[in-house]
């Protein structure tokens, strides 16, 4: 397949051709795609007959990532050219350049670039204006470039513009194809670009002359090889298109200075250069003859318009079908960006949340320092509580080894991968066995190509860049998806032996007060039944017990919500993880349950009791104490949390009254489900607790404990309130512990004084 | 693997925001994902709280994301394509309805790049309550920078007239959120010049409420006391309201000598007398007399003890100065943090080449094992870490979380002999 991006001077004719060269391919039987790079994406017009395609980018903003699908963007037009166009932001807002970005991803992660085509033609605006519109000349884009200009001064300026651009992403193969020249009309023309041409380096690949022909073809809205296929500007651009298809001699970008292209162009002087095509890549397969085995590509010749549209009654042939994504790399997503819902906090932030987890490597933040130090910050928040409620350090969160490439207002201009070199070799340098390179938003939108980084790795370490871009492609969550995602399968080997007593922990909160005492829980239980962790997926481990990972048979899922399912459904499918079928226990019948049935899968029932009866005898005993304050009780529960029966089994075990269970509406999916749902006075889902009606409401139910994931501000004389956690801890007693403090509470039966202060708080504070 | 700490700074970003969220009556606008905003609203919250309620349903409009402070325009991938107006008019109104006396919308490094018309769109929203926009604050720029340009900016916006200067009057310049104790350090410097009869207008950004700022022009001088945070504006000031400033060479007032310094230096300036707040310093030297006396000859200590610091020059010169100086004890690593330094950077390393320990500077804490370490709660904690038998004293931001209620503060005779009580109680097991 060839990959040909056309660039040139804005108004320089450059879609007119591009659209003109796709089409006379499309009659020679090739199967092109063509992708208009422009945001007033008038790239396809001829090729539609005029219809506007919807662009990538106002599909994007208009439908939910769930439901994106190829074929509601790609459009079959004539010669069966499949035509994209990325569209744009209104002039004077927004980032084109980011769009474009944007659009690439898209069509990635839709599989339409994954598709067998002969040639992907990329038509782009202008000038390498910023990194945005430098993704088609990447390495993994365009394999060709040509560049189209007149005579005119300020075109050729740009067309040497972007042989600059491109020199920051040339390989060691030339990839500038030349010159079309299109005339305009002007005396001397064809002389500056031959002498321009010259002193780049640069083939003139066409000269097209002015000709009416264009202004024809354009007012009947047809590609001229359509409309007046015998004319000779047909002939040529069918030329054209056969060189471009066929071509092999690639130059080198050869930019020249300011001063020299003046005294070029302008004044004639001709530099001692002359025309070095770089050393010739491998030949390429002559991928045109391969058959589509899927997409019927039909020579057009309808001139109806109708095909412009999929949804308008087109034939089969004229409906793109993408290539389906491979399963190992379908990106887990999360609720928020599935749902297209405010994002909270950003990927980049998930990500090094994840990354710092391992003890052995490093991670370069590419952005602004304050980006590299609002996740540093957050990572170290809980460890420094910690330190001073507790006195003991948490060393995974403590300094977690964040380099950050603090990019600065030149870089946000220029772009900074100097720097980002600089940054990523320092970590090297550290022989840490792996460094992770995590973007930002502004490294992100500015079109950084961290991909790059992955060739400073070396045999002691390796480079593994994360590309977050910032929220761009996400929220926290997300990130710590996208983490999770490429760790595992840049890391995890397959085809281990599996050593029988080994399990893996997965899942696990990397910043919650629980994931301590959970994981003591755990391994107590573990070490009973005669089992040792072998990894932490991902939270406090290494290099390589990740690489291990498979050496364990069986997975523990920690948290069965939307990150621990979207997890483990990954790890079934992608590495055949074996997962036990029931997550961290919270609470007494859950606990029990989950050590029953764990013992059972090793055939160490007899283990069981020695686990339970210890805890069944302090629950008990509990249960027995407290009964008499808490019977008859009513109990209220306003919550995110999805899972709580761990709590309304031990209220119904202290002979409590459910009254009322709100489940709050959040970002994750309503997952709320409970045994004891016939026990459940009053229950609300996707529930949304207006503050200012809040208090009337709790009056109404009339609760005598109220508990929620936040204290209400509310004056409710007589309620016990309490606080759960959104982690709650795991193990048999987490209920019976909670339930202790309302009967306390309720024992003393005390209205705290300060509560009637609020009026010289007001006075004096407010 | 060793312990990296590096990327620790707040920047210019951080140091525009606590700018606004330092008036008591203003409210930042974050035009800019949630991922910048949850930090910022969280610390801000913390170091300055306005609300009794933490509840976030109160807080339940959706740009507040269940947070009390910095509001954000929650922008994403397609904001930053499309521009982000419709969302930050959503915002601003929903903000404007809360009865701030200035709203202030700052871009994230992201929002910067996309180039909406802040000006325009705020003008369109908010036609009756002030406002400005910071719309770039500068990517990776220092803190100091992004608090100035901020603070700089909102006295743009409030164009003060020209008033009569008041007699023996001050503002106080740099003092702002991200320090410890700031409020404290406030309240101590206004009550010690106060006894001076010099009479403190105001501290831009350090939670004075706006009707206060906009008394600042008032000021008959106005004292840098953190250079880093506060020497732009002064110039500015001086440039356009003719008011001269001071910047106490001796550097932010901590310890007893640099304590001295400052009131003498601030009380000669505008002909005032200091004796009245002389005499207090003396009634605290005799207090750290008594304790010292006591501790030095059951122990020997605090002289010979080991400490290492991390601070910004104008605070880490008194503090050497008063801990090697005062105290006798040893520097083993200093590390400055970035920012404008006016000449107390080149005075701590003079000091420090005169009592034969040139070489603690620039040595890293975390490497160098001291006895004590007075630092931010991350270099305390990476200490920690190492194994360093240290005692850490918290003089920097980010905290270990401790939420402190009572009155404390680093500046002044109660900010020495409150250092110094953390002191004594940490060298016990030397």
């Amino acid at each position: 397949m060839s990959q040909i991006a056309l660039y040139g001077k804005g108004g320089i004719g450059k879609s007119t051709i591009a659209a003109n060269v796709a089409a006379a391919m499309g009659a020679l039987g090739k199967r092109v795609l063509q992708v208009g790079c422009d945001p007033k994406h008038d790239s396809t017009r001829l090729l539609l007959h005029g219809a506007s395609p919807p662009t990538v980018l106002d599909y994007i903003r208009d439908a939910p990532p769930g439901e994106h699908a190829a074929d509601d963007i790609v459009r079959v037009g004539a010669f069966g050219v499949h035509c994209v166009e990325a569209g744009g932001p209104e002039p004077g807002v927004g980032c084109a350049g980011r769009g474009i970005l944007t659009t690439f991803e898209l069509l990635e992660r839709l599989g339409v670039f994954g598709r067998d085509w002969d040639v992907i033609l990329y038509d782009v605006l202008g000038d390498v204006v910023c990194g945005g519109f430098a993704v088609p000349i990447r390495n993994e884009y365009a394999d060709r470039v040509y560049i189209v200009t007149s005579g005119e001064f300020m075109s050729i300026y740009a067309a040497n513009n972007i042989l600059r651009g491109m020199q920051n992403y040339e390989a060691e193969a030339g990839r500038v194809g030349g010159l079309v020249f299109n005339a305009r009309g002007g005396s001397g023309e064809l002389e500056r670009v031959e002498r321009f041409a010259e002193a780049a380096g640069l083939p003139i690949v066409a000269a097209l002359p002015r000709d009416e022909t264009f202004a024809a073809s354009e007012r009947a809205m047809r590609c001229i090889v359509e409309h007046t296929p015998g004319s000779a500007l047909a002939e040529t651009l069918r030329a054209l298109a056969e060189r471009m298809c066929d071509d092999s001699a690639m130059c080198h970008a050869r930019p020249l200075g300011d001063r020299a292209l003046e005294e070029c162009v302008l004044e004639g002087r001709r530099p001692p250069t002359s025309f070095t095509p770089a050393p010739k890549r491998a030949a390429p397969a002559p991928t045109c003859e391969v058959p589509a085995p899927t997409c019927e590509v039909p020579a057009h010749t309808d001139s109806s318009d109708a095909y412009a549209d999929n949804s308008n009654g087109a034939s089969g042939g004229d409906v793109f079908r993408a290539a389906p994504a491979p399963p190992a790399s379908s990106p887990l997503v999360s609720k928020s960006v599935a749902a297209k819902e405010p994002l909270h906090g950003c990927a980049f932030n998930g990500v090094l949340s994840i990354t710092t987890q391992l003890a052995d490597c490093l991670s370069v933040a590419h952005g602004p320092q304050s980006c590299a130090h609002i996740a540093f910050q957050t990572i170290t928040s809980l460890s420094r509580r910690h330190l001073l409620e507790r006195g003991t350090v948490l060393p995974m969160l403590t300094a977690p080894p964040i380099f950050s490439t603090d990019m600065s207002e030149a870089v946000m201009v220029f772009g900074g991968s100097d720097k980002l070199r600089a940054r990523v070799e320092q970590a090297v340098a550290c022989r840490p066995p792996a460094v992770f390179v995590v973007s930002t938003c502004p490294s992100g939108i500015i079109g950084e190509d961290i991909e790059a980084t992955r060739a400073l790795g070396n045999d002691q370490t390796r480079v593994i860049p994360l590309a977050a871009d910032g929220n761009l492609t996400g929220d926290h969550l997300q990130g710590i998806f996208l983490a999770y995602q490429h760790i595992a399968e840049e890391l995890i080997e397959r085809g281990v032996s599996t050593e029988p007593d080994l399990v893996n922990i997965v899942a696990e909160k990397t910043i919650a007060n629980a994931t301590e005492g959970n994981l003591d829980f755990v391994t107590e239980v573990l070490v009973q039944l005669g089992l040792r962790v072998n990894c932490r997926f991902i939270c406090e481990t290494s290099y390589e017990q990740l690489r291990g990972f498979m050496k364990a048979p069986l997975n523990l899922l920690a948290n069965e919500d939307y990150m621990g399912r979207g997890l483990r459904d990954y790890l079934q499918e992608e590495f055949g993880a074996v997962f036990f079928d029931k997550a961290m226990p919270i609470g007494f019948a859950e606990s029990q349950a989950w050590v029953a049935e764990l013992a059972a899968r090793y055939g160490r029932e007899d283990a069981v009791s020695g686990i339970v009866e210890t805890f069944q005898r302090r629950y008990d005993a509990l249960v027995e104490q407290l009964r008499p304050i808490l019977e008859g009780r009513r109990l209220m529960i306003v919550t995110f949390n999805h899972n709580i029966d761990w709590i309304l089994s031990t209220a119904l075990d202290l002979g409590m009254q459910i009254a009322y269970v709100g489940i709050l509406a959040y970002s994750q999916e309503n997952r709320f489900v409970s045994r004891f749902i016939d026990q459940i006075q009053v229950l609300q889902t996707e529930l949304e607790f207006d503050a200012l009606e809040r208090t009337a409401e709790v009056r109404d139910i009339d609760p005598d404990v109220l508990i929620s994931n936040y204290l209400f501000s509310d004056d409710l004389t007589g309620v016990v309130m309490d606080t759960i956690p959104l982690c709650p801890d795991a193990g048999f007693l987490s209920g019976i512990y909670r339930a202790s403090r309302w009967a306390d509470m309720m024992r003393i039966d005390i209205e705290e004084g300060w509560r009637r202060d609020g009026d010289l708080y007001r006075k004096h504070l407010s | 693997m060793a312990t990296y700490i590096a990327s620790t700074f707040p920047d210019s970003l951080t140091g525009a925001i606590f700018a606004f969220e330092g008036v008591a009556d203003a409210a930042v606008v974050l035009n800019g994902p949630t991922g910048c905003k949850f930090f910022h609203s969280a610390v801000s919250d913390a170091q300055f709280p306005r609300s009794a309620d933490y509840d976030p349903l109160s807080y339940a409009d959706r740009c507040y994301f269940g947070q009390p402070r910095v509001p954000s325009t929650y922008l994403d991938g397609d904001d930053y394509v499309f521009g982000s107006a419709q969302k930050l008019d959503e915002t601003l109104r929903v903000v404007a309805s809360k009865g701030f006396s200035l709203i202030a919308v700052v871009n994230s490094p992201g929002a910067a790049l996309i180039g909406d018309d802040l000006e325009r769109l705020l003008a369109g929203a908010l036609d009756d309550v002030l406002h400005l926009a910071i719309e770039n604050t500068g990517s990776s720029g220092a803190y100091g920078d992004g608090f100035q340009l901020a603070v700089n900016s909102m006295l743009d916006t409030l164009a003060l007239p020209e008033v009569p200067k008041t007699p023996c009057s001050v503002n106080l310049l740099g003092l702002n959120l991200s320090q410890k104790h700031y409020e404290h350090n406030y309240a101590t410097l206004r009550e010690l010049l106060m006894l001076c009869g010099i009479e403190v207008i105001s501290a831009l950004g350090a939670g004075d409420g706006l009707k206060t700022v906009c008394r600042a022009r008032e000021a008959e001088l106005n004292v840098v006391v953190c250079p880093e945070t506060g020497l732009l504006t002064a110039r500015k000031l001086a440039v356009e309201w003719g008011t001269p400033w001071l910047c106490v060479e001796e550097g932010q007032p901590i310890g007893f000598e640099a304590t001295e310094s400052f009131v003498q230096h601030v009380c000669a300036a505008l002909g005032a007398d200091p004796s009245a707040a002389a005499l207090q310093m003396e009634k605290a030297r005799a207090c750290a007399y008594l304790h010292l006396a006591r501790f030095s000859s059951r122990l020997g200590l605090p002289k010979g003890a080991y400490y290492s610091l991390r601070a910004t020059p104008s605070m880490a010169y008194p503090f050497v100065r008063w801990l090697s100086g005062y105290l006798g004890m040893v520097p083993q690593a200093i590390e400055l943090l970035p920012g404008e330094d006016s000449g107390h950077g080149d005075a701590l390393r003079r000091y420090l080449e005169a009592i034969c320990s040139e070489g603690a500077l620039g040595r890293r804490i975390v490497s160098t094992p001291s006895q004590l370490v007075l630092a931010d709660g991350d270099t305390i904690a990476a200490c920690r870490m190492e194994g360093h038998a240290t005692c850490g004293i918290e003089i920097g931001f980010p905290s270990l979380s401790y939420l402190d209620i009572t009155r404390k503060q680093l500046y002044g005779p109660e900010g020495a002999l409150w250092l110094l009580e953390q002191i004594v109680n940490g060298l016990r097991y030397v």
